[in-house]
């Protein structure tokens, strides 16, 4: 970083210069979402005809709309209830896969590593219609526990790479004085290794979470009624065939881009760096 | 309290024998050292006592109990690890009461068995710190803490001072020695370091390779070592070992020189090959004549209350320990005289 940081003897013309790229990049990133709340503050059906950079009568009509005509709320808590027990599930699952993979010798376990990591290698795309068929035999399509299912195997890799990782990074004298300090084995990982692991862990619980919340295909693929539509297929159903709803659809992003900004600010204090100093050394 | 039994011990990783039929047994209150290089499986043992590795073969015993399938928790032991193996999410207080918790002691008796185990090794003002805010004697500190909280029947140490500055490793092996004195409890100590083997230990395990070279008294091993190994292991600056045959009763060649060895010396004949070891501080400059072993001076190191001289004798470097501040250049001839009480004799 301190490449780019201005010296006092920089010229005024190259800070000026440095300064205005920089606004013109944030502008250019952060655009489209100013430009999706000026659409969702814009009467209904009156998206197109926008002519400024600022709604000419905001209205909060588009957010009414989708509470009360539009089942809004249902397709929200079906993503929280999504998103929280597939991020969860994947978080218990992938930190004992990992745990055990950090931590036992055992003959294949760098091979089943690498199966791990290869299921991760798959486009989703590509596992989705053997997915729909499986669930088909096994009687799990259109269904909300099915949804979480197929979201948990988007996350389940990822997740047990991460947090073998983080698990690493542990001593494992730790667990050792440990289990000479009274511990069994479960107990040490229940009061040393995932204490300490506690930020690797929110990062992937954060990553599960922001996973399944994004996800489009599985949910449009894999449930039917619109009772247990997501978020994310909610926002779709705004467009038709030769008609799209563009303001209901806008403040419905807005709205889906929440819950997901919320966790990441509840769960970042926990990522905190720092945590196993002083244990060593 | 309790005593300690390694028996016919092996340990074996894929196909690497780490420890070959180790046997030692340790008396109730005895302060022992491991001692002896890197990958001597010095630590391996310490850990399968603890629990920590498995046992290929053999027995251990803790008092008059085979612990070889006990996990490390119903051992009745403590260990300070050389990276100390602090819990750094948990303060100093909590550091060292853990082992009470983990048993269900009752908070009161924590508290009280905390404080006094703080106060015995100034810990007391940093109960509440984390370990990451203390200094490295600290920590170490911390760890013994732990240890001694729990009133184990049988300390472990493994390499515990190796990460601390040189001032600090000797004050704290001060009051490692204090803290045995004071306790009376086993302690099995484990170390690379020759001199803390000699300064902490009533008896020095040296292994090498996996197995038991020599078991002693410090003193024992200093004096009558028990191979060439051993010899030049135990003492500092260590050991010379020159070759030479054993020419008539009494008398040894080396090279050209016939020096006197005392005597007798039961299973060495004449024509024999034998390595003869003398401790640095044995050897004398000499006027050239009988006995003297010629060599040029190669390197001189000022120690202050002595210096230490290197000579080449054969095309071999010897170390001589004296005190006499006479005027010396490398490269000048000298002649050495070997005290013939302070040598050691070894078969070739």
């Amino acid at each position: 970083m301190t490449a780019f940081r201005a010296s006092p003897f920089a010229p005024a013309l190259v800070v000026t210069l440095r300064t205005i790229a920089i606004v013109g990049l944030a502008m250019v990133v952060l655009f489209p979402v100013y430009w999706m709340a000026v659409i969702a503050l814009t009467p209904t059906g009156l998206g197109r005809q926008v002519m400024t950079f600022f709604p000419a009568s905001p209205t909060f009509e588009n957010f009414v709309t989708l509470f009360t005509e539009r089942p809004m709320a249902r397709w929200i808590w079906n993503s929280i209830l999504v998103a929280t027990l597939a991020s969860a599930i994947s978080l218990a699952f992938g930190t004992s896969c990992g745990y055990a993979l950090s931590r036992l010798r055992f003959r294949g376990a760098g091979l089943l590593l690498i199966a791990v990591l290869t299921t991760q290698m798959m486009p989703a795309t590509s596992i989705v219609v053997p997915l729909y068929m499986l669930f088909r035999a096994w009687g799990l399509l259109d269904t909300m526990h099915g949804m979480v299912v197929g979201h948990v195997s988007l996350v389940v890799p990822l997740a047990t790479w991460m947090s073998k990782g983080f698990f690493d990074s542990i001593p494992t004298d730790l667990e050792s004085a440990a289990r000479i300090d009274g511990c069994t084995h479960g107990a040490a990982f229940v009061h040393i290794a995932l204490p300490l692991a506690m930020p690797g862990l929110a990062a992937i619980f954060i990553y599960g979470f922001v996973t399944s919340w994004h996800d489009f295909l599985f949910s449009r693929t894999l449930v039917n009624s619109q009772e247990l539509w997501t978020a994310a297929n909610g926002i779709s159903s705004f467009r038709g065939e030769y008609f799209t709803l563009q303001e209901l659809q806008m403040a419905a992003a807005l709205v889906f881009a929440l819950p997901v900004v919320v966790v990441f600010f509840v769960m970042q204090r926990w990522i905190v760096s720092g945590a196993l100093s002083g244990s060593i050394r | 309290m309790a005593s300690v039994d390694f028996r016919s011990i092996n340990k074996r990783y894929d196909a690497l024998d780490v420890l070959r039929d180790v046997d030692i047994a340790i008396p109730d209150g005895e302060f022992v050292v491991f001692v002896g290089p890197s990958g001597c499986g010095k630590s391996t043992l310490l850990r399968m006592l603890a629990g920590l590795e498995t046992i290929t073969g053999g027995t251990i015993s803790i008092g008059t109990d085979v612990v070889n399938a006990l996990p490390p928790r119903d051992r009745d032991i403590a260990m300070v690890f050389q990276n100390y193996a602090l819990y750094p999410h948990m303060s100093v207080a909590h550091n060292i009461g853990f082992p009470l918790r983990m048993v269900g002691t009752p908070r009161p008796e924590i508290e009280r068995r905390v404080s006094e185990a703080a106060e015995m090794l100034g810990l007391t003002p940093y109960l509440s710190r984390l370990p990451r805010e203390l200094s490295g004697g600290q920590r170490q500190r911390v760890a013994m803490g732990r240890a001694v909280v729990r009133e184990p029947s049988v300390f472990l140490f493994d390499e515990p001072l190796s990460n601390l500055d040189a001032s600090l490793r000797v004050r704290m092996r001060g009051e490692i020695k204090r803290l045995h004195q004071r306790l009376g409890t086993t302690m099995i100590y484990v170390t690379h370091d020759q001199i803390e083997a000699m300064t902490l230990a009533d008896r020095i395990v040296v292994l090498r390779a996996g197995k038991v070279e020599q078991i002693g008294t410090p003193l024992e091993l200093y004096n009558t070592p028990a191979n060439p190994f051993v010899a030049q292991f135990i003492g500092s600056p260590s050991m010379n070992i020159l070759e030479g045959v054993i020419a008539e009763e009494g008398r040894a060649r080396i090279g050209e020189t016939l020096i006197e060895i005392g005597g007798p010396h039961p299973g060495f004949s004449p024509n024999a090959s034998v390595q003869i070891g003398i401790r640095p501080h044995d050897i004398a400059l000499a006027e050239p004549g009988r006995g003297a072993l010629a060599g040029e001076l190669q390197l001189i190191e000022e120690m202050g209350n002595s210096r230490l001289l290197t000579i080449e004798v054969g095309g071999e470097p010897v170390q001589l320990e004296t005190q006499l501040q006479v005027a010396l250049r490398p490269g000048e001839a000298v002649h050495l005289a070997l005290s013939r009480d302070k040598l050691h004799l070894f078969p070739a």
